[in-house]
């Protein structure tokens, strides 16, 4: 890519909820960048067509299915780049098991919020927590995490899933001032791209042009729209920027 | 590749300067704009010989005249204007009771105002190619607040509300406005301060708190720019990032 200096070569990636979507369109736009990619997810067939589809243009890519939130699975996810190929350059916190609308007084929001809490904040935390000490003995790092316009808006009915995205941008925060010593970057982005899933409520809420309105470009991004600026942010491109929040959501959210 | 025209205001030094040689490293036909002429045009010519493309430019930016000259005068050269950086700034750095009515106006004029005029020059030719990529530079202070720089940060923070208000505006054309906030970094502007005493304590000490615990390069704030005004940042809009080490989170 010629804009953002986004070079990789060398440099070995974590990238979570990479099956699909958004996470699958960042581990495509790495390797292409020259980083060699661990993609993981919970549905291996996901995870084997994106595999074949990096390693097929020449890129190098391994999977792995792990759930988000189990502490087992990330050391294993880690360990797998350690032992393929000896380092850990970036980390990319793209997972997360989101529950579906529900009111604050619904007594069941306890548990979603859970969910919410334990596959994106815990999970985002358990990853950072076993890549820290490779990056730091290899002299720094970048880690991006996902957090969501939701989580500014604080939009009715989506408290479980914008309250877990919140703390993640606490947790960003946190270690962008804990681990700079380290030269461990760790920014927040928040991504707006349409999955089936979001463009289905999105039309079963009656809300879609109330939801377009609110963008300025006026159209719903997709995942390739976010891919360059998790590259900007992984590459030395951006060596002085941490602790930020940057949004690619068609300039829905103003920070 | 694309061709595209990009205007650089203050490209004569510091931020501006390396923003200048990196949009033209990265293909981008540059205006080094400065109301510096002979910086603009070392500028020009340092990316010249390196191979790039680039005229020099020389215009008060808040002269609506000069900056329509200019203006016409890059787009005659390299074709319509397509990247606008608004880079240029004056400090004056004063308690804020001591500021004068004249230094308000200055700063408010050439910061503010400035990029107003600037970037309705260039408006047209993005509205027509229905393509646009503005970045506005703003600065730490604007977010977090500055003792005796009161004027200057006013004015950052101002083009921090004109980046959300453009972007809203001129999105459906095509046009996205980002705005990159620069914490502390290594430019002529800073090294007359830190030179000047102007530091409550010593900068060193200023910077060891910071996360990354060093000034910033004006090639970093450039490597932000060169981002927000890449074919590939097309959704990327109405965003504030700080370059800045980590000073603000």
């Amino acid at each position: 890519m010629a804009g953002s200096g986004g070079h990789l070569e060398g440099r070995v990636a974590i990238i979570t909820g990479a099956g699909q979507g958004i996470g699958a369109a960042i581990a495509l736009a790495y390797a292409s960048a020259g980083a060699k990619v661990i993609i993981t997810g919970r549905t291996q067939s996901k995870l084997e067509e994106v595999t074949a589809k990096i390693n097929a243009e020449g890129g190098a890519a391994r999977w792995l299915t792990a759930r988000a939130g189990n502490r087992e699975e990330a050391r294993k996810t880690v360990e797998e780049a350690i032992s393929a190929w000896g380092r850990v350059d970036v980390l990319v916190n793209n997972a997360h098991t989101f529950t579906d609308y529900l009111p604050i007084e619904d007594p069941r929001l306890e548990d979603n919020i859970r969910i919410d809490m334990d596959s994106a904040f815990i999970g985002s935390l358990q990853l950072m927590q076993c890549v820290f000490p490779h990056m730091r003995d290899a002299g720094g790092g970048s880690i991006i995490n996902m957090g969501s316009s939701y989580g500014i808006r604080c939009e009715p009915g989506f408290l479980a899933y914008a309250s877990a995205k919140e703390a993640i941008r606490t947790l960003t925060r946190t270690a962008a001032r804990e681990w700079g010593k380290h030269k461990i970057r760790v920014n927040t982005l928040l991504p707006a791209a349409m999955s089936p899933k979001a463009l289905w409520y999105l039309k079963e809420s009656n809300s879609y042009e109330a939801e377009l309105s609110k963008v300025a470009l006026g159209y719903f991004g997709k995942p390739d729209d976010i891919a360059p600026l998790a590259l900007f942010l992984a590459s030395e491109a951006s060596n002085y920027i941490t602790g930020q929040t940057i949004g690619v959501d068609g300039g829905s959210t103003m920070l | 590749m694309t061709h595209r025209t990009a205007l650089i205001t203050g490209g004569g030094s510091g931020m501006g300067r390396a923003t200048s040689e990196r949009l033209a490293r990265e293909g981008k036909a540059v205006g080094v704009l400065d109301i510096n002429r002979k910086s603009a045009e070392a500028v020009a010519r340092i990316i010249s010989d390196a191979g790039g493309k680039a005229i020099a430019l020389c215009a008060d930016i808040a002269d609506r005249r000069q900056v329509e000259a200019a203006v016409h005068e890059l787009r005659g050269v390299f074709g319509a204007i397509g990247v606008l950086i608004n880079n240029a700034a004056v400090e004056n750095f004063c308690p804020f009771a001591e500021i004068r009515d004249e230094n308000w106006d200055r700063l408010i004029d050439t910061n503010l105002k400035g990029a107003f005029i600037v970037t309705q020059a260039v408006l047209p030719d993005m509205l027509a190619m229905r393509w646009g990529r503005i970045v506005n530079v703003s600065a730490l202070g604007a977010q977090t607040g500055a003792p005796n720089m009161a004027h200057y940060t006013a004015s950052k923070g101002g083009l921090i509300a004109l980046t959300r208000s453009l972007a809203i505006e001129l999105g459906p054309r095509g046009i996205t406005v980002n705005s990159v906030s620069p914490g502390f970094i290594d430019t002529p502007m800073s090294r007359r301060a830190i030179d000047g005493g102007l530091f409550p304590v010593p900068y060193e000490q200023i910077i060891a708190t910071y996360p990354i615990p060093r000034l910033g390069q004006p090639d970093d704030v450039a490597c932000a720019c060169a981002f927000f005004t890449s074919e590939e940042a097309g959704y990327i809009t109405a965003q504030v990032l700080g370059v800045n080490g980590g000073a603000a989170v």
